[in-house]
């Protein structure tokens, strides 16, 4: 399948300062695409050369084949997109808003808003003033904007922002719905790191203009990789354990720490390994895979970037 | 096109301030109305042909007067001496023999022109700029629809207010002076140009004010629009345009009485209404060809720059 965003060697100067250098990537249909990076990173920016807000100094950037320099409305069309804040015409209703921006694609169907009203649950209140709505509301509606014209492409900057606990896993559910049902590609920004690695496929992770890593979450669980996990025998007879599975697994790397071992195994290997060290005579407190968290490997990247 | 239009007409539409325009400028015009009808003489009060022209022969002598007394505002005295005469001469009441008449009412709310231009200057400098301000601006321009497109559904649609609260000005006029004056007797305009004096009958000069007050507010209007485009900010976009209307027409007269270049300026062209009255154009080589080729100039002007900075600037909020 051919990608729906192509990012080829952008680079963007402002006055003699340069804020993306660079960036190389692309994003597949069907995926959820987390874009990190510490505030000042050249995230939104970024962004905003996407949807043509800023113009590009160097490269392009092709949306369904389309360069957003050279046939900007064929490659807007395929984008549906909250940039910064979801900022909505105040003094109209909800649906008067959707109607607004519908009218901006073509057509309107009534049924359309509607249907999108329903979906981000605004439909009891779609005759009220967006000025009464809550912040978590006016993102709501600023999603259902954004899908209104059944973009291939859907760019959200920080959609959850300001939503309640509910209101996020809602978000969640409904992108990786949307990505998986409809084939959409999402690209999503955000500096809730544990809310991306709930949200994501893959990760870029930019720092200073220029991207430093892209992860992938589907590949870092796939099959017959080495995962960490703790063990936990009791603090006085982890040195023991360690002992005992080195004769069994001598192949295995283990590390100790603060009393307690980490054993890098494949997931299939470790239900023996557990039977073994009770069958051994150790009692068993926990054993539970060590993930690292998107924060760590997060910190972990852009540190490297500094010392280097 | 029409869908952007549409756009920005539910946009306005839904605006409460709007409808304060529109109703502050029904108020004047019921205010006007009010001390119209309570300065109004009675029939039985008016004066006969007699009484007037004896009234207007005793402002004569007394002009004539003031003429020889002092010599200042020459112009002036001669004007009105020269406008009595005619009267007198040709049978023509003035308009305090005939009563008011819905065509003296709707010239007199003429003067209300400057508030509408007022009205329309703000929408022109805030439809752009409140856009901005609110941060929609980049949901409006993440669309398929060019930059252009969307400016200029903007400028048509300051335009389609303008139009639609001159009607109301001159609608409610119509009405309001129909129903409590009557149709009357049209009374006659008179103009003094060199020393030569000429007639006009009053609903001609009614449409000229009128149509020449439109072009005037259209200019400044587009001033106002340009302005928005360029500083992005609404209280700026209003204040820069409505003071260019307060006082540009004094700076601009002002400096036409020493200078003969000033008859390039916007603002000694905007009013039309010069070369169709007694006062004449602030230099005299003007002429109203002249003044339309100006003005045609500087819409390209403001339109071009409006453009321009429209469609190359990065669309930032946030900075």
């Amino acid at each position: 399948m051919s990608s729906i965003l192509e990012v080829n060697d952008v680079h963007k100067r402002i006055r003699g300062k340069e804020i993306v250098q660079g960036l190389q990537f692309s994003v597949e249909p069907g995926e959820v695409f987390g874009f990190l990076g510490p505030n000042g990173a050249g995230k939104t920016t970024t962004i905003r050369m996407m949807v043509g807000l800023s113009p590009i100094t160097s490269g392009d950037i092709l949306i369904d084949g389309h360069s957003i320099q050279k046939s900007y409305a064929k490659a807007i069309k395929q984008v549906g997109a909250i940039v910064e804040n979801p900022e909505m015409y105040n003094h109209l209703s909800a649906e008067k808003n959707l109607i607004h921006f519908a009218r901006m694609n073509g057509k309107v169907s009534h049924g359309r808003i509607d249907e999108l009203l329903d979906l981000v649950k605004l439909g009891h209140v779609k005759k009220k003033k967006v000025r009464t709505f809550s912040l978590g509301m006016k993102q709501r509606l600023g999603i259902a904007q954004a899908l209104l014209h059944r973009p291939k492409l859907l760019i959200l900057d920080e959609p959850t922002n300001g939503l309640d606990p509910e209101g996020i896993r809602m978000v969640r559910a409904y992108l990786r719905r949307l990505a998986e049902e409809e084939g959409l590609a999402v690209i999503v920004s955000s500096h809730l790191l544990s809310e991306m690695e709930l949200m994501c496929d893959r990760f870029a992770i930019i720092q200073d203009g220029q991207l430093i890593n892209i992860e992938d979450q589907r590949f870092s669980q796939g099959e017959g990789r080495l995962l960490p996990y703790r063990v936990d025998v009791g603090p006085e007879r982890t040195e023991a354990a360690v002992q005992i599975i080195k004769e069994a697994y001598p192949d295995l790397k283990i590390e100790e720490a603060d009393q307690r071992l980490t054993v890098y195994i494949e997931k299939e290997k470790v239900p023996a390994l557990l039977r073994y060290l009770m069958e051994t005579g150790f009692d068993l407190y926990e054993a539970k895979e060590d993930r690292q968290t998107l924060e760590d490997r997060f910190l972990q990247a852009t540190s490297k970037e500094d010392s280097s | 096109m029409i869908r952007l239009i549409q756009n920005e007409w539910m946009k306005l539409f839904w605006r409460i301030s709007t409808w304060v325009m529109a109703a502050i400028l029904l108020v004047g015009v019921v205010g006007v109305l009010i001390y119209a009808a309570t300065n109004q003489p009675s029939a039985d009060e008016l004066p006969s042909e007699a009484q007037w022209k004896a009234q207007l022969e005793q402002q004569i002598v007394e002009d004539r007067q003031a003429l020889e007394d002092s010599g200042a505002a020459e112009g002036f005295y001669e004007q009105r001496i020269a406008e009595n005469e005619y009267r007198i001469q040709n049978d023509l009441p003035p308009q305090s023999a005939t009563g008011e008449s819905v065509w003296s009412f709707m010239s007199t709310n003429t003067a209300l022109l400057d508030l509408l231009s007022i009205f329309v200057i703000i929408v022109a400098a805030t439809i752009i700029s409140s856009e901005f301000k609110s941060g929609t601006i980049k949901l409006l321009l993440v669309r398929p629809p060019s930059r252009i497109k969307i400016l200029m559904s903007k400028y048509v649609t300051v335009i389609l207010y303008a139009v639609g609260m001159l009607a109301l000005l001159f609608g409610a006029s119509f009405v309001l002076g129909a129903l409590f004056f009557g149709f009357g007797e049209p009374s006659t305009e008179l103009i003094y140009t060199d020393g030569e004096v000429e007639q006009r009958p009053q609903v001609l000069a009614l449409a000229i004010d009128y149509l020449t007050g439109s072009v005037n507010f259209v200019m400044l209007a587009t001033l106002a629009f340009a302005i928005s485009a360029i500083f992005r900010s609404e209280a700026m976009a209003i204040a820069i345009s409505v003071l260019l209307y307060v006082v540009g027409a004094g700076v601009t007269s002002t400096l036409a009485i020493a200078y003969n270049w000033p008859k390039y300026l916007l603002f000694a062209n905007t009013n039309l209404n010069q070369y169709f009255t007694s006062s004449g154009p602030p230099v005299e080589s003007m002429t109203l060809g002249f003044s339309v080729t100006v003005l045609i100039v500087y819409w390209l002007i403001f339109m071009g720059f409006a453009v321009w900075m429209f469609k190359k600037r990065e669309i930032s909020v946030t900075g």
